[in-house]
C-alpha cells in the first residue's frame, strides 16, 4: 500500500514537472517571438500611460476584451462597473475609458 | 467650369457651321479655297480637342474610390454621432447586459458522470455618471432526490446573487447598499466567473464547505488611493452576516452544525456583521491583501456565538520575455473561528467550537509571446487547494468534517478573450470517505 506522504510528494513532483515541461515544450515548439510591450516594473516613479494602465489593470483578472466589442456608451457602463468592482481610482477609470474609445 | 466648356464647344461648332453656310450662300461660289479649308480644319481640330478634354474631365471627376471614401466618411460620422447621443442620453438607454455562463462534463469517482449547464446574467444600469445599479442571477440545472419518494428530481435553481446600487462620491470613494459581492479575499469578487476562473470548479474553501461569504445584504464603501507609484485599495461593510447552523448533520444538505451558512441572507438576530479588506500594490504586477469579518451569527434565543473570519491573499502576474509568456500566481488562505456553543445533535448535547482554515495556491503559464496562434491561445495551470476542519463524531459514530486536499492540473484553450475550453483532472485526498478524483471538461464564456 502506498504511503500517503510518498503519494503527496509524488504529486508535488508531478506538478513541478508539469509546469516545467509546459514551459520547455512551448519554447521548443515556437519560433522567435515578436516583442510584446513590457509592463512597468514600478522601480521608479512612473506616470502610467493609458495603454499601459489598461493592459496591467484589466489583465490582472481577465483577458483584455477588444475595444470594438461594445459601443462607447456600453464601455462607459462597463468601466463604471469596473471602478466599483475592481477598486479603480476615478483617474484610472477615465484614462482606461479614453484609451478604449480611441482604440476602436 | 464644365458647363462653360460645353457652351464654348457648342459655340465653336455653330461658328464652324455658320462659316460653312456663309461660304455656301456666297453667290456664285461652289467650292472653298485651300486656305478656307485649312482654317476650317484647324477649327474642327480645336473643337475635337476641347471635346476630348471635356470628356476626360468628366471621367476623372468621380471614381469608385472617391465614392467609397465619401461613404466611409459618412459612416464614421454616423457612428461618432450615435456614440455621442448614447453618451449624453441618460436613463434607460444606459443598460449593459454582461455576466457569464458555462456548460461542462464531470466524471468523478463515486458519482455518476454528468453534463451540467448554468448561466449568470449580470444587468448593469447606469442612471448617471455617479449612480450604478447592479443586478445578477445565478441560474443552473440541479439534480436531487425527493425526500419522500427517493426518486430523482430535476430542477432549475435560480438565485438572486446581486441587487445593489452604488454612488461615486469622488475619485477615491464610492458607497452603496443592497445585495453585493462581499470584498472578502479576491476569489468571489474577482475570480469566480466561469470565463475568469481558469479551473472548471471552485477551490474547496469556496465550494460546498465554504469558509468565506459570497454575497451579503447590507451597506458598503470602498475605493483606492494612489501613493506615489503604488496604490492602496480598501473596502468596508456592514451586513446581516452569516447564520450559524445549529442542527443539520447531513453534509449533503448543506453546512453542518457549528459551521456558518453564507447562503441565507436573512438576519436571525439583532447583530450585524462588520468587515473589510485592504489591498496594497507595491508594484503593478503584485497585490497583497488582508480581509476580516466579525459577526455574532447565532439565531435569536440561542447562546451567544462569535465568528471571526480572516484571510490573506496575494497575486503576482508578469509577462516575461525569457519564457515568451505570462505567469500568474494566485494564493488565498482563510481562517474561520466560531466560538464554543452546545448543540443538540441526534438527541445528544455536544459542546464544541469550530476552527477551520484552508485556501488555494494556483500557478498558470500562458505562452502569450509565441508566434504560433494555437500555442498562444493555450494556458497551463496547476492548483493545490486544501481545507482543515476538526472532526466531529456523532452519537451514532458518524464522522463529520475532516481534512481534504486536492491537486489539480488544467489545460485551457482560449477561443476568444472571453470564451475558454477547459480540461482538468483533480487528485483528491480526504480523511473520511472515498477520494473523489475527478475529470472535468468545460466551456466557460463571458457575456
Amino acid at each position: 500500500m502506498l504511503n500517503k506522504k510518498y503519494v503527496a510528494r509524488s504529486l508535488w513532483g508531478a506538478a513541478i514537472l508539469w509546469i516545467t515541461l509546459s514551459v520547455l515544450v512551448t519554447i521548443g515548439c515556437s519560433n522567435s517571438a515578436p516583442q510584446a510591450p513590457q509592463a512597468a516594473t514600478g522601480s521608479a516613479p512612473h506616470e502610467k500611460g493609458s495603454a499601459e494602465l489598461w493592459s496591467q489593470t484589466c489583465a490582472r483578472c481577465h483577458n483584455i476584451r477588444t475595444p470594438t466589442e461594445f459601443s462607447h456608451g456600453e464601455w462607459q457602463v462597463a468601466m463604471h462597473h469596473m471602478r466599483v468592482r475592481a477598486n479603480l481610482t476615478g483617474e484610472e477609470q477615465r484614462k482606461i475609458l479614453e484609451f478604449i474609445k480611441s482604440a476602436d | 467650369m464644365r458647363r462653360h466648356s460645353s457652351v464654348s464647344v457648342l459655340l465653336a461648332i455653330l461658328l464652324a457651321g455658320g462659316v460653312a453656310v456663309a461660304q455656301e450662300a456666297s453667290p456664285g461660289k461652289d467650292y472653298v479655297t485651300r486656305e478656307e479649308y485649312e482654317k476650317l480644319k484647324s477649327q474642327l481640330d480645336k473643337v475635337v480637342q476641347q471635346l476630348d478634354q471635356v470628356q476626360k474631365e468628366q471621367k476623372q471627376a468621380v471614381t469608385q474610390a472617391d465614392v467609397d471614401k465619401v461613404v466611409e466618411d459618412i459612416q464614421r460620422d454616423i457612428k461618432e454621432n450615435r456614440n455621442l447621443v448614447n453618451e449624453i442620453h441618460q436613463g434607460f438607454n444606459k443598460v449593459l447586459i454582461a455576466g457569464d455562463g458555462a456548460f461542462g462534463f464531470t466524471a468523478q469517482h463515486g458519482s455518476t458522470t454528468t453534463f451540467d449547464a448554468g448561466i449568470a446574467p449580470l444587468i448593469l444600469w447606469e442612471l448617471n455618471d455617479r449612480l450604478l445599479v447592479e443586478m445578477a442571477l445565478d441560474i443552473s440545472t440541479s439534480n436531487s432526490t425527493d425526500a419522500n419518494t427517493g426518486d430523482p428530481t430535476h430542477d432549475t435553481t435560480i438565485d438572486l446573487v446581486l441587487a445593489n446600487i452604488s454612488y461615486l462620491v469622488n475619485d477615491n470613494l464610492y458607497v452603496g447598499g443592497g445585495l453585493f459581492a462581499v470584498p472578502f479575499g479576491r476569489y468571489h469578487p474577482h475570480f469566480d466567473p466561469s470565463w475568469i476562473n481558469r479551473f472548471p470548479d471552485d477551490p474547496l474553501v469556496f465550494g460546498d464547505r465554504s469558509l468565506a461569504p459570497g454575497s451579503e445584504v447590507g451597506i458598503f464603501a470602498g475605493g483606492a488611493v494612489p501613493i506615489g507609484s503604488t496604490k492602496i485599495n480598501y473596502n468596508a461593510y456592514v451586513t446581516n452576516g452569516p447564520n450559524l447552523v445549529v442542527s443539520n448533520t447531513d453534509p449533503d444538505a448543506g453546512p453542518v452544525a457549528g459551521n456558518l451558512d453564507f447562503t441565507d441572507y436573512t438576519d436571525l438576530n439583532e447583530n450585524k456583521a462588520v468587515g473589510g479588506r485592504i489591498g496594497f500594490q507595491p508594484i503593478p504586477e503584485l497585490e497583497i491583501g488582508y480581509s476580516i469579518q466579525y459577526s455574532q451569527p447565532n439565531p435569536a434565543g440561542f447562546q451567544e456565538v462569535r465568528a471571526l473570519l480572516q484571510a490573506v491573499d496575494a497575486q503576482y502576474r508578469r509577462q516575461i520575455d525569457a519564457i515568451r509568456g505570462t505567469i500568474d500566481l494566485r494564493a488565498e488562505w482563510i481562517w474561520s473561528n466560531v466560538s464554543e456553543a452546545t448543540y443538540t445533535l441526534q438527541n445528544t448535547p455536544m459542546t464544541f467550537g469550530s476552527d477551520r482554515n484552508g485556501g488555494y495556491l494556483q500557478a498558470s503559464y500562458r505562452p502569450s509571446q509565441v508566434e504560433n496562434k494555437f500555442l498562444r491561445s493555450l494556458e497551463f495551470l496547476v492548483r493545490y487547494d486544501r481545507i482543515h476542519e476538526p472532526t466531529l463524531v456523532l452519537a451514532d459514530g458518524t464522522k463529520l468534517g475532516g481534512n481534504e486536499g486536492r491537486l489539480g492540473f488544467a489545460i485551457d484553450y482560449w477561443l476568444t478573450p472571453n470564451v475558454v475550453l477547459k480540461l482538468a483532472y483533480e487528485f483528491d485526498d480526504k480523511d473520511f470517505g472515498d477520494n473523489a478524483n475527478a475529470f472535468f471538461a468545460q466551456c466557460g464564456f463571458g457575456l
